[in-house]
């Protein structure tokens, strides 16, 4: 009898002389490739849901967390209002000549560059650019 | 699935509601950390398996036999029956599948398991190699392997009932 096994998966080819004992090999395989697909339908438990659903560990709430987390844009608003009183500064400086001593020209500058960083920055956030 | 696939890889209905609750956890909890690089069924099988073949070990350390998957409650021989067999043939049929079943569970781990995701669950040999990473070409080998010693058990089992038949004539 030769080593060799035969494929159960095919069907035996009636004009292959085979011996009757391959044949025996090859029906028992595929009684028992039969047998191997043959499902097992455990009956499931009605409950088995829930009880898997209750080993499972409890969440921490999660609403504080959710308060804290909420944006508020408090300090887009911030910035809008500084920009505001600046510009407000600037007008009322212009009006009092306050540039032509050294103390006001160096105030001046200092507003300039607040004013410029404040509306670079809120350009940038309102592109979104991080 | 995950019910069908516990009680051929145990080859017993004994804890297999404990059993399939440890995958259902187990697949909670790793879900987190699932990035979907493999199908979510190939992952559940590995768990599937896995906690197979901790039931098996657990098993060795008790040193129990199994008890057989055929009981009275499951009615399991009757849901096999063929139509178009008459009682005796029926009966034979019946001996037979648990006959395959005794020597499924007498396979290496890995066998068995190969077996059971191949004919059962009707996986493919790449899939079966990603649940149990391992190369296809060593998934062939041990499903060779485990068809020709079942082969073997179940002939030399026939034969054992063929001579016990003669001895009592």
């Amino acid at each position: 009898m030769s080593g060799e096994t035969m494929n159960p998966d095919k069907a035996l080819n009636p004009d292959e002389a085979i011996s009757p004992e391959e044949e025996f090999q090859w029906k028992l395989d595929v009684r028992i490739v039969e047998a191997l697909e043959t499902r097992h339908h455990p009956p499931i438990p009605p409950d088995f849901a829930a009880r898997v659903t209750g080993q499972i560990p409890a969440r921490r709430p999660v609403r504080l967390r959710n308060a804290l987390l909420r944006p508020t844009h408090y300090g887009h608003w911030t910035m809008v209002a500084s920009l505001v009183v600046l510009a407000v500064a600037f007008v009322a400086m212009a009006f009092n000549n306050f540039g032509r001593t050294a103390a006001g020209q160096i105030m001046e500058w200092v507003f300039y560059a607040q004013l410029v960083t404040l509306a670079v920055w809120l350009g940038i956030r309102r592109m979104g650019v991080r | 699935m995950v019910f069908s696939t516990l009680v051929r890889l145990t080859g017993s209905r004994e804890h297999v509601e404990d059993l399939a609750q440890e995958v259902f956890l187990r697949l909670y909890r790793a879900l987190p950390g699932f990035r979907g690089e493999a199908l979510l069924s190939t992952y559940l099988y590995r768990i599937v398996v896995n906690v197979a073949q901790n039931e098996w070990k657990r098993r060795k350390r008790v040193a129990r036999s199994t008890v057989s998957i055929s009981d009275e409650v499951s009615g399991w021989e009757d849901r096999l029956e063929h139509p178009g067999l008459n009682a005796e043939q029926q009966l034979s049929e019946n001996e037979f599948k648990l006959d395959v079943e005794e020597q499924l569970q007498r396979l290496s781990q890995v066998e068995r398991t190969v077996l059971v995701l191949y004919h059962q669950e009707e996986r493919t040999y790449e899939q079966i190699a990603e649940v149990l990473r391992m190369p296809i070409g060593t998934v062939r080998t041990h499903l060779h392997r485990g068809r020709k010693k079942m082969r073997e058990g179940l002939a030399s089992a026939a034969r054992g009932r063929r001579t016990a038949c003669l001895v009592k004539q």
